[in-house]
């Protein structure tokens, strides 16, 4: 069965590639949308045209155009995968949650295998997700997970991240040392330290850190970790230092002008740990003002947040 | 049997066994994933073999071996076992394939060996020196490097092949071999798929790649069989990328983003077409932490779309480039990036020495740090300090121009040297110095660049940096507040109310406008002045309020004879600033302290009130004048676009 459902794959995947090689001798995205529309206008109005046209148009951040023509392309052929995972891609970033949550659904529907099952979920707990249903969302990353163990470092992620949505942060540790084994991706093993200290579980954490920081050439965001164990541990001072050096070297590293965001998150946290609160929320001003994502703000609201609460 | 025909006989034996060693590679033997321990070496069959891998220090005596037992074998999928294993089936190659994939460890850092393909004792590859490779230097220890940088190459066309050629014999000339070869996606036109991998890629380039690993990062092409969040089509078939940190650097976890070290060299490879490119994806939360782990003295990333390019691609307009700009640039240059290399814009651009360039459009002002050629011969190299600092200034390249047809759209203001021709770049890092040198289909070098570390180095931004479009630094003209009391008028070479034509637009006016050869038939005609509000304009431009603030106006006059030309002089009325040339010079500015056109930058505001300021022509301006026909161009700009009024009336005369 594996094989046979390989073997349709492969095929309506070249069948695909073809008719896309065929329109696409020209590389420039504005002669690739032009050679697609006069084929489209001269009657090969094809669900794989509009499809292709829908790319290109995504490439030049023309949205309304790409959805025109994904739409054109489900219109031709309701089971187009591909198609239908880009418009859901889209409505879930207009905001359009309910479009997209039907969209993902149907999605799910026409997967074959378990592997697209499994992928299929994450993409409708993605969706879930921007639209504020943390609940639901973990319901399909779950199940992902169950369908294929195996998972992806994003399917992690996205899991750790609905886990703290759902305020079960006491579950992530498992779940990202899992997606470390799994993966071997050091993002997942990061991750997995900031959730150990989220715990309070700093004896696990802190050889981890202390060997980082003798390694690692830059060294702020290992020492933001080593001062949150110090803090939990009672070494208030040895955080001090550790957070007032990672401040010196944010500050050498933080373009004036246009600024890595992720950076300025880290000394926004760095001057909240430190009781700086007026300098971290100039930083988290920013950060809101320079259009960062939630997922960058995220932790330094939390931390500003729970300190002032303090 | 006479002697003749014995050797007759033995040449056809010989021709014919030739052609079976030849035959039965479908992809003859590769080079893959090189450390300072190991390498794999990877070929394809169509019939089955007992695979051995012999190898040795001396050609003459491969004395050690790796065996079946350790060489992994991949099959197209319907021939591979029934646990559809992805890892071991082949995505769409032909039926028949296998894929041999042999890990050789345990070898010395910086030696060269010299291996053999075996079909058990069957020797299948021929006792040729060029099938060898060398392990790289143990991480962090001192050695040179020299390397291969290709990108949208994958035609298989003519062009293609005369750029590698002319790398094999530039190499051959200068007597140096290459340690590795990097290339920046766009291998195999148009789909990526296995048999154009095979035609495109792998036949096209094997005597290069007997011997050198080809170290990729995946374009948009291979991107449409292959998939990044997977690892699963034929790009992913034909690379072993490290994804555990086999070759240094840290464990992405997947081999469409990873690094390696070679010496005191760090290469950070990223994915730039289908994953996700924001700050908060995993991509790029691997890379801050990679960045974060390096301690080597060079930093070099790549990936296969440009932040910078006007080449057949315009990074201010396309999402994935304008991403890869305003998101990834920021983490690269706070970590310490010396060098990035791209390609899908097909063309040769090599940048200034820049920084914080992320704003989009793309602008010059105020992020290069050192605007010389970067040539030895030249400026001099770029400076920059020891080590890896943050923000101490990086040279983009664009080399998309490795095969396929080149064109241009543009100038992307950043770029120091631009060639729409076929080629290559050679890069050599010795010591302090890196130099890169781009190589055309010819087998000229076109282009020489150079990064000289040493001590520390302070830059400071350049507010008004040579410029690409003129090829000249520009001539600072002080910004004046006004002019001064029209005197009494001998002539008027251009008086009120004359015919001029004009352009507007929210984006720039086209490359050149201000010059007398540019054709301005397209451009809208009208008579002076120009703008809206106050009831003091002939040319109403009534959609200019909340629009755009800038009118660019162009008008040609040639000059009485034997006039003193020191009497030539402006008479303008306007509301509130702008910018005069002189055929492409500027000769004055009133009002807008730095930049032009969009980049314009302080603009005061100023009321016509109905009358003219005179501003005579100092040295410069009579320096620009030509004899005959001469254009005097106008950009006049509103100080804001919610502004109530704008007005723009130049005349130009000669005073008794």
């Amino acid at each position: 069965m594996h094989k046979i459902l390989f073997r349709i794959h492969v095929f309506s995947f070249l069948f695909f590639v073809a008719m896309g090689s065929l329109v696409t001798s020209h590389h420039d995205t504005k002669v690739l949308i032009e050679n697609l529309t006069k084929r489209i206008d001269s009657g090969e109005s094809t669900a794989e045209n509009y499809y292709k046209r829908a790319i290109e148009y995504r490439v030049l951040g023309q949205i309304k155009e790409a959805e025109k023509d994904l739409k054109m392309a489900l219109k031709r052929n309701a089971n187009f995968t591909v198609a239908r995972r880009e418009m859901t891609r889209i409505l879930s970033k207009k905001g359009n949650h309910k479009r997209a949550i039907l969209c993902a659904e149907k999605v799910i529907i026409n997967a074959l295998t378990k592997r697209e099952k499994s992928s299929a979920m994450i993409l409708l707990a993605e969706v879930l997700s921007n639209a504020g249903e943390p609940s639901e969302a973990i319901k399909y990353s779950s199940s992902a997970f169950e369908l294929n163990p195996n998972g992806k470092i994003e399917w992690y992620l996205l899991h750790a991240r609905l886990l703290r949505e759902m305020k079960r942060d006491d579950e992530r540790p498992k779940i990202l040392h899992t997606g470390y084994q799994t993966t071997g991706s050091i993002v997942l093993r990061n991750v997995w330290i900031d959730s150990l200290l989220e715990c309070q579980q700093y004896e696990t954490a802190l050889p981890i850190i202390e060997k980082e920081l003798l390694e690692n050439r830059l060294k702020s965001s290992w020492k933001i970790r080593r001062a949150k164990a110090y803090i939990g541990t009672g070494k208030i001072n040895a955080a001090m230092n550790d957070l007032r050096t990672c401040i010196k070297e944010l500050n050498q590293r933080i373009h004036p002008r246009n600024p890595d965001m992720t950076l300025i998150a880290d000394r926004g946290l760095a001057h909240a740990l430190l009781g700086n609160m007026n300098t971290a929320k100039n930083d988290l001003a920013h950060l809101v003002q320079i259009g960062a994502d939630k997922w960058v703000t995220a932790s330094l609201e939390k931390a500003i947040n729970s300190i002032e609460n303090q | 049997m006479g002697k003749m025909h014995i050797i007759i006989i033995f040449c056809l034996l010989s021709i014919c066994l030739g052609q079976g060693e030849d035959r039965i590679f479908s992809r003859s033997p590769y080079l893959q994933l090189a450390s300072d321990s190991s390498i794999h070496i990877v070929w394809r069959t169509e019939v089955e073999i007992n695979p051995v891998i012999r190898y040795g220090k001396n050609i003459n005596t491969l004395n050690k071996k790796v065996g079946s037992e350790s060489i992994s074998e991949r099959r197209t999928a319907d021939e591979s076992d029934e646990s559809g294993n992805d890892a071991l089936s082949l995505f769409d190659a032909p039926k028949g394939t296998r894929q041999f994939e042999a890990k050789i460890s345990n070898l010395d850092s910086n030696s060269t060996y010299y291996y053999s393909v075996f079909d058990g004792e069957k020797r299948l590859t021929p006792k040729d020196p060029s099938y060898h490779f060398k392990t790289h230097p143990t991480p962090g220890t001192e050695s040179s490097l020299y390397f291969w940088v290709v990108g949208d190459s994958g035609t298989g066309g003519a062009n293609q092949a005369k750029v590698h050629t002319a790398m094999r014999k530039y190499n051959q000339i200068q007597n140096l071999k290459l340690d590795l070869y990097i290339h920046v996606g766009d291998m195999a036109y148009n789909s990526g798929t296995d048999g154009e991998f095979s035609e495109r890629f792998f036949k096209m380039y094997e005597p290069t790649l007997r011997n050198t690993v080809c170290w990729a990062a995946m374009g948009n092409h291979e991107g449409r069989t292959s998939k990044g969040e997977n690892g699963i089509g034929p790009y992913y078939d034909a690379y072993i990328c490290p994804k555990a940190a086999e070759a240094g650097g840290l464990p992405s976890g997947k081999e469409a983003y990873y690094s390696f070290d070679h010496g005191k060299v760090h290469f950070i490879v990223l994915d730039s077409h289908d994953l996700d490119r924001r700050p908060s994806g995993a991509m790029a939360q691997w890379l801050k932490a990679d960045l974060e782990k390096t301690k080597s003295e060079w930093l070099i990333a790549y990936f296969h779309h440009p932040p910078y390019t006007k080449g057949s691609h315009d990074s201010d307009k396309e999402q994935q480039l304008i991403e890869m700009r305003e998101h990834i640039m920021p983490i690269l240059e706070s970590g310490g990036v010396d060098v990035v290399f791209t390609g899908h814009s097909h063309i040769y651009e090599r940048s200034m020495l820049i920084n914080g360039a992320y704003s989009t459009p793309t602008i010059a002002e105020g992020v290069i740090l050192d605007d010389g050629d970067g040539n030895p011969n030249g400026d001099g190299p770029y400076m920059k300090s020891a080590g890896l600092l943050p923000h101490n200034g990086t040279v983009q390249v664009v080399a998309g121009h490795g095969g396929t047809k080149v064109s241009r759209k543009g100038t992307m203001p950043i770029m120091r040297s631009i060639f729409v021709e076929n080629g290559s770049v050679l890069v050599s890092i010795s010591d302090n110095v890196l130099t890169g040198r781009m190589l055309n289909l010819d087998g000229l070098i076109r282009d020489t660049f150079a990064i000289k570390k040493e001590g520390t180095v302070n830059h400071s931004p350049i507010e008004d940096p040579w410029n690409p479009v003129t090829g000249q630094k520009p001539i600072k003209k002080k910004s004046i507040k006004g002019g001064i009391k029209v005197p009494p008028v001998a002539k008027m070479i251009i008086g009120k109310n004359s015919q001029w034509a004009y352009f507007f637009d929210a984006e720039s006016p086209p490359e050149h406008w201000n010059t007398l050869a540019f054709n301005h038939s397209s451009w809208k005609k009208g008579e002076s002045g120009f703008g809206f509000g106050d009831n003091d304009d002939r040319t109403v431009l009534s959609n200019m309020k909340n629009k755009y603030t800038t009118l660019y106006l162009r008008r040609s006059f040639a000059l009485p004879e034997g006039i003193d030309y020191k009497k030539i002089g402006l008479a303008v009325s306007y509301d509130d600033a702008f910018i005069a040339y002189l055929n492409g010079k500027e000769i004055l500015r009133v009002g807008i302290e730095s930049g032009n056109g969009k980049r314009a930058r302080n603009i005061s505001s100023h009321e016509a009130e109905n009358t003219f300021e005179y501003f005579p022509f100092d040295e410069n301006a009579i320096k620009a004048l030509e004899g005959g026909v001469n254009m005097l161009a106008i950009e006049g700009h509103n100080h804001e676009k919610e502004s109530s009024d704008f007005t723009i009336h130049p005349t130009l005369i000669l005073k008794k």
